[in-house]
């Protein structure tokens, strides 16, 4: 019996009957047993059902396809990465021995085999593999927790600056956002910058804090209509400098990458590449890359925003005033990084898709850490399972002509795909729709209003719900599911979605 | 014919079989799938339609098999035969083995089939 109270699954490939029944025999009390005859139906088992087989049990020589070449598709897809090989063979030659394991196989029995013996290595591999696989998610969960409280201390922070500097909170995001966009272009061309993969998270974190130095600046200057005295321009100044102070000043973690990338950005975002910037008049690849990287996504969201001394200006304006270098010279390896991003900074940066943007980077960077790491690499075929579910369910979500909803208990948003956007004004998501005072006569109300019926209704023995309700002399057929938490003692709702779909007065669907 | 005088009438191994696949009632369950098993017919069919590959594969499955049930006999001559096909080309060599492996072959099916 494996955690979740069920058989862990054993794929027996061999193409002697014989065989697999004996195996089968042996092994069939305490697992649940698929066969395979040959090669290529084990290879299409394991394609369809990725998680489900707890280990393999393999031939070697088999027709169709053998047992090496199992071994080297199951390298290819990473399998072998999650999933124990056994091999079981009457081929005791070194060479095939030596090949078996280093194209992954766990152990090597050898036939005439002892029914004893492959009933306790099958136990025992599995054992170790489920308890790596536990380790592996704790790990994971770790990781997570650590990048995701790392992040909110960080927002808070810049919260802070943004909140005294009466700018948007936008602002960080918009320059988390681009900082990434520009360090991924920096990364897929050739450059001599030598930064790992795993440290873009980091820096686009890092980058949150550009500004930190400007909570010891005067806020009668700091948001002061108009045009800036030169005095005053220079105490504006100083905020760089200040910011590095604050940074240098953290008692630990001082080796910390993201302390090391925020003091760096704090310091040398207003320089300059022909070193005509400020605090230190650095120049060129003196000014570190992630300050260089940073100080691009700081002028052009400053372009792109209102603020107390400016109006937006639009895209297309900022771009061409960096290109003029009316806010000073940049890297110009970075310059073409900003124009190979800019189609998809314009689309990009405010849309009001906050919320979904952040947790999507959320994951990201949990499978950049992952990824950066070789041990956990591949190994967590979930994660990848995750991502590529999250991706089709975005590409629906965007396509469907239909109008989904789904309601998400923890942040109480409710959301609407994308073909729902005309009948939902004021874009396809809403916050609080259950707060009084939202209800309305628009077509949002109407799936709030089954929301509150289902919230009160519902409980996790029912978790279908279906309903007819009228809007704008429509009537419309509304259907979905309530999701359950059952870790809790007590079962949480998590989560609501469900469709709504218009109908005739006799009940057929249009 | 008890497992025991059978299996010392074609010279296999009666203590090891019993030992390795868990007591004699496992033994002879699956002695009926060990006659009905294909292999041995597969073989002559390969030999007669030269295909040497199929030929290797079906005397790599016997030699298995009968190392399993313990037919020490058989596994020995069946795998001569394995290591003679192993490159898949004709060998006169092999088919004088082949000879040798029916014999084997006939003896001890005829004696597993006579148990009661």
């Amino acid at each position: 019996m494996n955690a979740n109270g069920t058989k862990d699954r054993i794929l027996i490939v061999d193409d002697s009957e014989l065989n697999r029944s004996i195996l089968s025999d042996i092994l069939c009390e305490k697992f649940d047993i698929v066969e395979a005859a040959d090669g290529l139906e084990a290879v299409n088992y394991l394609e369809q059902h990725p998680t489900e087989v707890s280990m393999v049990l393999l031939d070697l020589i088999m027709p169709v396809m053998d047992g090496m070449s199992v071994l080297k598709v199951m390298n290819q897809n990473n399998m072998i990465k999650t999933i124990p090989v056994v091999v079981i063979s009457a081929d005791q030659r070194a060479e095939s021995v030596e090949q078996a394991y280093k194209l992954g196989a766990t152990d090597f029995i050898f036939r005439p085999f002892d029914s004893f013996m492959v009933y306790r290595r099958v136990i025992n591999t599995i054992m170790l593999y489920s308890k790596q696989k536990r380790l592996e998610d704790m790990v994971t969960e770790q990781i997570y927790e650590r990048s995701k409280n790392s992040r909110m201390l960080v927002s808070v922070l810049a919260h802070i600056v943004e909140f005294r500097n009466g700018e948007s909170s936008a602002h960080c995001l918009n320059i988390n956002t681009i900082t990434e966009k520009l360090l991924n272009a920096l990364l897929s061309r050739p450059n001599n910058y030598n930064i790992p993969r795993a440290d873009v998270p980091v820096i686009c974190t890092a980058s949150s804090l550009h500004d930190i130095g400007k909570i010891a600046i005067p806020e009668s200057i700091l948001n002061k209509p108009g045009k800036l005295t030169p005095e005053e321009f220079e105490v504006i100044k100083t905020h760089s400098m200040e910011g590095a102070k604050i940074l240098n000043a953290v008692p630990f973690s001082k080796d910390e990458p993201l302390i090391r990338y925020a003091y760096e950005i704090a310091r040398w975002h207003h320089e300059r590449y022909d070193g005509r910037g400020y605090p230190d008049r650095l120049e060129g690849d003196k000014i570190p890359i992630a300050a260089q990287v940073v100080s691009i996504a700081d002028v052009y969201d400053a372009l792109t925003s209102t603020r107390c001394y400016k109006p937006a200006y639009s895209h297309e304006q900022a771009l061409t005033m960096i290109r003029n270098g009316e806010c000073g010279t940049f890297n110009p390896l970075l310059m073409e990084c900003l124009e190979e991003i800019a189609p998809s900074l314009r689309e990009e940066l405010g849309k009001d898709a906050a919320l979904f943007e952040q947790s999507s980077r959320d994951l990201d960077t949990i499978a950049d850490e992952l990824f950066s790491n070789p041990d956990l690499a591949s190994s967590n075929r979930s994660l990848h399972l995750l991502e590529t579910e999250r991706e089709k369910f975005s590409f629906f979500w965007e396509n469907t002509k239909d109008i989904f909803f789904e309601y998400n208990a923890e942040t109480s948003v409710l959301s609407f795909s994308k073909a729902a956007a005309y009948l939902v004004d004021g874009g396809s998501m809403v916050v609080d729709p259950l707060k009084p005072g939202f209800l309305d006569d628009r077509f949002n109300s109407i799936v709030a209003l089954e929301l509150d019926k289902v919230l009160t209704h519902t409980s996790y023995e029912y978790t279908d719900f279906k309903d007819e309700v009228e809007w704008n002399g429509v009537t419309y057929r509304i259907e979905g599911k309530t999701v359950w938490d059952y870790e809790a003692s007590e079962p949480v709702m998590t989560s609501i979605y469900g469709y709504a779909r218009r109908i005739t007065k006799t009940g057929a669907m249009i | 014919m008890t497992l025991k005088e059978c299996y010392e009438l074609i010279g296999a191994d009666y203590n090891d079989v019993i030992i390795r696949l868990g007591g004699e009632d496992r033994v002879l369950r699956f002695i009926p799938k060990l006659i009905a098993d294909s292999s041995f017919n597969d073989l002559i069919k390969a030999f007669a339609d030269e295909d040497w590959e199929a030929a290797f594969r079906a005397s790599h499955t016997m030699k298995g098999n009968y190392a399993n049930f313990g037919l020490t006999k058989l596994q020995t001559s069946s795998s001569e035969l394995c290591e003679m096909l192993r490159p898949c080309v004709f060998n006169p060599e092999a088919a004088a083995q082949l000879e040798i492996v029916k014999k084997d072959y006939a003896d001890a099916m005829d004696a597993l089939s006579k148990l009661g």
